[in-house]
C-alpha cells in the first residue's frame, strides 16, 4: 500500500480556556479548509482531539502535538510518508499547491520574524537551560512544520527531554520566560541536534500575524476587488498574533467569505 | 594529434560539436602543459570535446543536464579513465568545484547564461593565480546576443583577456545554419593577481529645501556613511558616496538615478568586483558578515518585510498601469535599499534606465497619484519579468520597518538581532527626528562620537 502524506491537526479543547478561546468554535473553520485540501491532494487528514496526557497544565497541547505525534500515528496504525503538523488556528486556501512536493524531504519550516522582541526574549529565557547559543536567523514557527520518518528520533528525544525536565520547563514557561510553549525549546532542539531545516519555501505558506503585516486590508486605491490581501495572496494563514477572543469571529468571517470555494 | 582526433567528427558532420580545426588549435595551444591539471567542461553534449580534453588534462570533470547525452558520451569515452561525468544543471546548482585550472564552456549560448558561466568560472580562480576559459561558438550567428556579447562585457576588465582565437575563421560555413560572424572559439584568461575590490555605493545628494532629499533629511546620513566606511575598512571594500546628480532631478527622481551605477563607476575610473547599492538611512553593524561572500555572484536583495498593504497596493497599481496586468511573486519582492550586483548586471541596469525614459510620464503620474513608491516596485517587476537570477539574504541584512518588529527602542534591541538597520517607516515623526535620533544613537553605540 502506498504511504500517504499526513496532515496532523491538533485541536484539543481545553475547557479551562473555553472563555479565552470562545469555546474553540474556530476549530471547525480550520478543519473545513484542511479536510478539503487534504482530499483534493490525496493527503490523510488526522485530527488530534483527545490528549495523550490528561493534565493539560503539565502537558500543554502545544507540547503534546509535537512529542506524541509519532506515538499517535503508530497507535492508529497510520502508514505515513511525510507529516505536516499544522495548528488549528490556520486556514488553508482551497487552491494551495501541494507543499509536500516542495520539501526535498527535509524538515521544513518557515522563519518567524514577526515580533522579534518576543522571539529574542524567549530565546534568551531558555539559553541557560539549554546551554546553547541559538541563531535567531534560523528561528522557525512551530505552528506549521513538515517532517518525515527520518525525524522520528528527533521528536522522540524531544519528548524525553521534556519528560526529564518537565518541572523546570514549566517553571520557565509559566513563571520566568513567559514567551510561548514548545516553540522556542523546539528551535533549540533543532539547532542543538543540527537538523537540516528547509526554510526556503515562500512565506505565503505560513502567513502569521496578519494584522501586524497589514494583510486584512484590500486595495482601496484601485477599489476593484475587496478581497483581503491575506486571502488573495496567501496560501495558509494563521489567526495568531491577535487577541484570542477575536479568533472565532475573524475565522468565521473568513470562512463565510471563502466557503463557496470548498464545495 | 591524429591519434587523439581519430573517429572524432567535424562540425560539418555533427553541428553539435566543435570543428576539427577548433580541436586541433586547442591541442596545439594546450600541448603538454596541462597534463597535471584539471579541466571543468560545462556542457558535455555528445562527449567528443570531452574526449580530446581527456588527452590533454590529468582529469576532466564534465557537466551535462541531459542524461541521454551523458550516456552517449560515456559510451564513446569508455576507454578513458580520467573523466568524471556529472548529471548537473549548472544554472540552478552551485559550482562547488575545487582546484580547477581550465573551464571549457559550451552550454547555453544566450548571453545571460554565458555571463553566469563566466562569473561562476572566474570564481573558481585560485587567489593570486590564473584560470583559462575556453569558449565554443564565439562567432555563432544567433539572432540573440550570445557568447561574443557576454565576453565583450569584460572589455574594460583588466583581469580578463582573450589570449587566442581558435577554430574556423569568420565567414566559415562549418555551421550549416549560418556563416560564422566571427572566429569559432576563443581562449580567455582571467587573473586574480589583479584584485578588484567590492564597492559599497551610497547616495547622499543635497537638493536643498524641503522634500525627500532636503538637507534636513540628510542630517543623519553622515552616521550612515561613517558606519559604512568602517565596515568597508574591515572588509577589504571601498566606499563610494555619490554627491552629485547624474540627471536633473526634475527629469528623474534621485532613486532612479542609482541605476546609472556602472556609468558612474566607469566615469570615476573605479574598478569593481561586486557592488552593494545601499540607502543612506542605514547603519551597519561593525561585525556584519561580509555579504559579498554570500552572493554566489548573483543579484542579491532582501525581501521587504514591512507593510504588505503598501506592497500589495504598489504591486497591483504598477501591474495595472505600467506592466499590462502582469504579476510577480510577492514573496520575492525586495527592498530597493539593499542591492548587490556585479558586472553581469550592467545590461539590466541599462534596461532599467531605458524603461524609465520609455514610461516616464506614466511612472511620474502613478507615483504622484498613488504614492506607492518610485523605483522599488518597477525594479521588482523588471527583475522577475527579465528572469534575473536573484538570491535573497535573510531579513537581518536589511532590517526595514523596525517598529513593526517591536525592536526599535531605547534598548537598541535591533543591534542584537541583525546586521543592517534601515530607519524607515517610522510613524509619528516630525522632520525625521526619530530617524535621525536613532541613526545617531546607533552609530554612537557602536563607535562613539563621530570624528
Amino acid at each position: 500500500m502506498t504511504k500517504k502524506n499526513v496532515v496532523w491537526w491538533p485541536a484539543v479543547k481545553n475547557v479551562d480556556h473555553n472563555d479565552k478561546f470562545g469555546n474553540f468554535e474556530y476549530f471547525q473553520y480550520s478543519r473545513n479548509t484542511w479536510e478539503y485540501w487534504c482530499e483534493k491532494n490525496d493527503v490523510l487528514f488526522v485530527p488530534f482531539e483527545v490528549p495523550v496526557e490528561d493534565d493539560l497544565f503539565r502537558f500543554r497541547i502545544n507540547w503534546q502535538k509535537a512529542i506524541f505525534v509519532f506515538d499517535e500515528l503508530d497507535k492508529r496504525n497510520i502508514e505515513y510518508d511525510q507529516i505536516a503538523l499544522v495548528d488549528s488556528s490556520f486556514m488553508i486556501r482551497w487552491d494551495t499547491p501541494n507543499f509536500f512536493e516542495m520539501t526535498d524531504r527535509k524538515f521544513t519550516a518557515w522563519r518567524d520574524t514577526d515580533n522579534m522582541r518576543w522571539i529574542h526574549e524567549s530565546i534568551q529565557g531558555y539559553r541557560d537551560f539549554f546551554g546553547f547559543f541559538l541563531d535567531q536567523s534560523k528561528y522557525v514557527n512551530s505552528g506549521f512544520i513538515v517532517f518525515n520518518e527520518n525525524h522520528r528520533e528527533f521528536f522522540q528525544s524531544f519528548k524525553k527531554m521534556y519528560y526529564d525536565n518537565i518541572d523546570t520547563i514549566i517553571e520557565l514557561q509559566d513563571k520566568i520566560v513567559k514567551r510561548g510553549n514548545e516553540q522556542t525549546p523546539l528551535n533549540y532542539w533543532l539547532q542543538i541536534n543540527n537538523v537540516d531545516v528547509n526554510i526556503d519555501l515562500p512565506i505565503a505558506f505560513k502567513l502569521t500575524h496578519l494584522q501586524r503585516k497589514d494583510m486584512f486590508n484590500h486595495n482601496w486605491q484601485l477599489d476593484e476587488d475587496k478581497t483581503p490581501f491575506f486571502i488573495k495572496y496567501g496560501y495558509n494563514f494563521s489567526f495568531n498574533g491577535l487577541p484570542k477572543d477575536q479568533r472565532n469571529n475573524l475565522m468565521k468571517q473568513t470562512w463565510d467569505m471563502i466557503k463557496d470555494n470548498y464545495k | 594529434m591524429n591519434d587523439i582526433l581519430k573517429g572524432i567528427p567535424d562540425k560539418r558532420q555533427d553541428k553539435n560539436t566543435t570543428s576539427l580545426k577548433f580541436k586541433k588549435d586547442l591541442i596545439s595551444y594546450l600541448g603538454n602543459d596541462y597534463k597535471d591539471k584539471v579541466c571543468l567542461e560545462i556542457g558535455t553534449s555528445k562527449g567528443y570535446s570531452t574526449r580530446i580534453l581527456s588527452h590533454l588534462f590529468k582529469k576532466v570533470i564534465t557537466c551535462e543536464n541531459n542524461i541521454d547525452n551523458i550516456n552517449f558520451a560515456k559510451d564513446i569515452n569508455k576507454d578513458r579513465d580520467n573523466i568524471e561525468f556529472l548529471n548537473k544543471d549548472v544554472y540552478n546548482t552551485p559550482w562547488d568545484f575545487k582546484d580547477i585550472d581550465v573551464v571549457f564552456i559550451d552550454c547555453n549560448h544566450e548571453i545571460s547564461y554565458v555571463l553566469s558561466d563566466i562569473r561562476n568560472a572566474i570564481n573558481l580562480c585560485r587567489r593570486n593565480d590564473d584560470i583559462l576559459l575556453i569558449f565554443d561558438d564565439y562567432g555563432l550567428d544567433n539572432p540573440w546576443e550570445g557568447v561574443k556579447e557576454a565576453i565583450a562585457t569584460y572589455d574594460n576588465d583588466d583581469r580578463f583577456e582573450i589570449v587566442r582565437e581558435i577554430g574556423e575563421p569568420k565567414g566559415s560555413d562549418c555551421n550549416p545554419r549560418a556563416l560564422l560572424r566571427d572566429v569559432e572559439g576563443v581562449i580567455c584568461k582571467f587573473t586574480s593577481k589583479v584584485e578588484y575590490k567590492n564597492i559599497v555605493f551610497l547616495m547622499d545628494i543635497d537638493l536643498k529645501g524641503d522634500g525627500r532629499y532636503s538637507s534636513h533629511r540628510r542630517d543623519a546620513y553622515k552616521y550612515s556613511i561613517a558606519s559604512w566606511q568602517k565596515w568597508c575598512d574591515n572588509n577589504n571594500s571601498e566606499l563610494f558616496v555619490l554627491n552629485d546628480l547624474v540627471v536633473e532631478h526634475q527629469k528623474m527622481a534621485i532613486c532612479w538615478q542609482r541605476y546609472y551605477l556602472f556609468d558612474i563607476l566607469d566615469a570615476n575610473d573605479i574598478k569593481y568586483d561586486q557592488i552593494l547599492m545601499v540607502d543612506a538611512d542605514t547603519i551597519v553593524h561593525p561585525e556584519c558578515p561580509n555579504f559579498f561572500d554570500m552572493s554566489d555572484s548573483k543579484y542579491v536583495g532582501v525581501h521587504n518585510e514591512g507593510s504588505y498593504d503598501w506592497i500589495f497596493r504598489s504591486i497591483e497599481n504598477y501591474s495595472k498601469y505600467i506592466f499590462g496586468g502582469k504579476m510577480i511573486d510577492w514573496w520575492r519582492y525586495i527592498n530597493g535599499g539593499f542591492q548587490i550586483v556585479n558586472g553581469n548586471h550592467r545590461n539590466f541596469f541599462q534596461n532599467i534606465i531605458s524603461f524609465y525614459f520609455t514610461n516616464q510620464d506614466n511612472l511620474v503620474k502613478l507615483q504622484e497619484t498613488f504614492h506607492t513608491g518610485t523605483d522599488q516596485t518597477p525594479l521588482n517587476f523588471l527583475l522577475q519579468l527579465e528572469g534575473i537570477d536573484l538570491k535573497l539574504l535573510p531579513y537581518e541584512f536589511n532590517m526595514c520597518d523596525l517598529p513593526r518588529k517591536d525592536i526599535l527602542g531605547e534598548d537598541l534591541l535591533f543591534t542584537k538581532v541583525g546586521w543592517i538597520y534601515q530607519f524607515n517607516s517610522i510613524p509619528n515623526q516630525k522632520e525625521h527626528n526619530i530617524t535621525n535620533y536613532f541613526m545617531e544613537k546607533t552609530y554612537k553605540h557602536f563607535h562613539g562620537e563621530l570624528v
